[in-house]
């Protein structure tokens, strides 16, 4: 499969989709309204990614990655600027953790709870409309610079190595937070991704 | 059958639900901006409007507005990604008839559209 083949609008309003229904579930976890903006999706092999990403994605990272599994398997990753992760945490817990701006092991586990919650509402959005199941692991959150992270995208093994990046901003309450969503994925995933849009709209 | 106005900035989202409603003989209009919607409201007068909150020119509550002032008895069905609770009680403080979260189920988007066009014709 051809990547121009690809239909973006449809990947976006995917993307689009996945990232309210996690909003939604954050907004329970924050006990406040969040909005969303429209999702800007690009779709690149991960060899490529680097230099797309490294004017946007400056310093360190935090990242929680969720390895997906099933018909459709990947490895999403809900990436952070470490500034933005830290005002997250601190916004959920009140000012709990993160303590002078510092990501401490309580606001990482903080963080591994909103990636998982993230994650989990977006792909489960994904699995319902392509009628695809998938089945999570355990998410990991790191702290990693860029070329780390691409490093670290687990795909399968012997296939053309693709990255879909969407880049919102969640806005709460008085403050706004970057986040990106990559989910790094096979070609013969994508196609799958691909094909079953294009079945649902024939429905 | 009715005319149905579709207004959603995804064409995705516009072709699926048009082929749903066209398959239950639906006449179908879209929009993929807010002034479109509006424009296309004024001279087209449709039976009801799906109405997306999230639009690149305008949001979908600010449209709702619009053609509520243009017409009050605007039949509007808010269909959107954003499902939290408290953007459903917006929805429903705007004035409109439902609220649907994406993605719709096609047996729920035509029960819905014929319910409400089975009240506007008592």
């Amino acid at each position: 499969m051809n990547l121009d083949a690809l239909d973006l609008d449809a990947l976006t309003e995917l993307f689009n989709i996945g990232l309210h229904r996690a909003a939604s579930s954050l907004s329970e976890l924050a006990g406040q309204r969040i909005i969303v903006d429209l999702p800007q999706l690009w779709v690149t092999p991960v060899e490529e990614m680097h230099d797309r990403l490294e004017t946007i994605m400056v310093g360190e990272l935090a990242t929680v990655h969720q390895i997906f599994k099933g018909r459709m398997t990947g490895d999403a990753v809900l990436v952070l600027e470490y500034e933005s992760a830290t005002k997250l945490a601190d916004l959920l817990t009140q000012g709990g953790v993160a303590l002078e701006g510092r990501l401490d092991q309580s606001a990482r586990e903080v963080l591994a709870e909103v990636g998982n919650v993230i994650l989990s509402s977006c792909l489960s959005v994904f699995g319902d409309m392509l009628k695809v199941s998938v089945s999570f692991s355990v998410p990991r959150m790191h702290v990693e610079s860029l070329e780390g992270l691409l490093r670290s995208l687990v795909i399968e093994q012997g296939d053309v190595r693709i990255a879909l990046l969407a880049a919102t901003r969640f806005r709460l309450t008085e403050q706004e937070v970057a986040g990106y969503l990559i989910i790094g994925i096979g070609l013969t995933s994508l196609s799958l991704i691909n094909g079953a849009l294009e079945a649902r709209a024939r429905e | 059958m009715a005319t149905v106005m579709i207004v959603d900035d995804s064409n995705y989202t516009r072709r699926t639900h048009r082929r749903i409603l066209e398959s239950a003989g639906h006449n179908v209009l879209e929009a993929d901006t807010g002034m479109a919607a509006i424009e296309s409201y004024v001279l087209n007068h449709p039976d009801l409007v799906l109405l997306d909150l999230t639009m690149t020119d305008m949001g979908g509550l600010e449209v709702l507005e619009k053609l509520r002032e243009i017409n009050h008895d605007a039949r509007v069905v808010v269909v959107s990604a954003d499902v939290q609770r408290s953007t459903a009680t917006l929805v429903a403080d705007s004035g409109a008839l439902r609220f649907l979260g994406k993605p719709v189920a096609p047996a729920e988007l035509l029960d819905t559209v014929r319910e409400l066009l089975q009240d506007q014709a008592q």
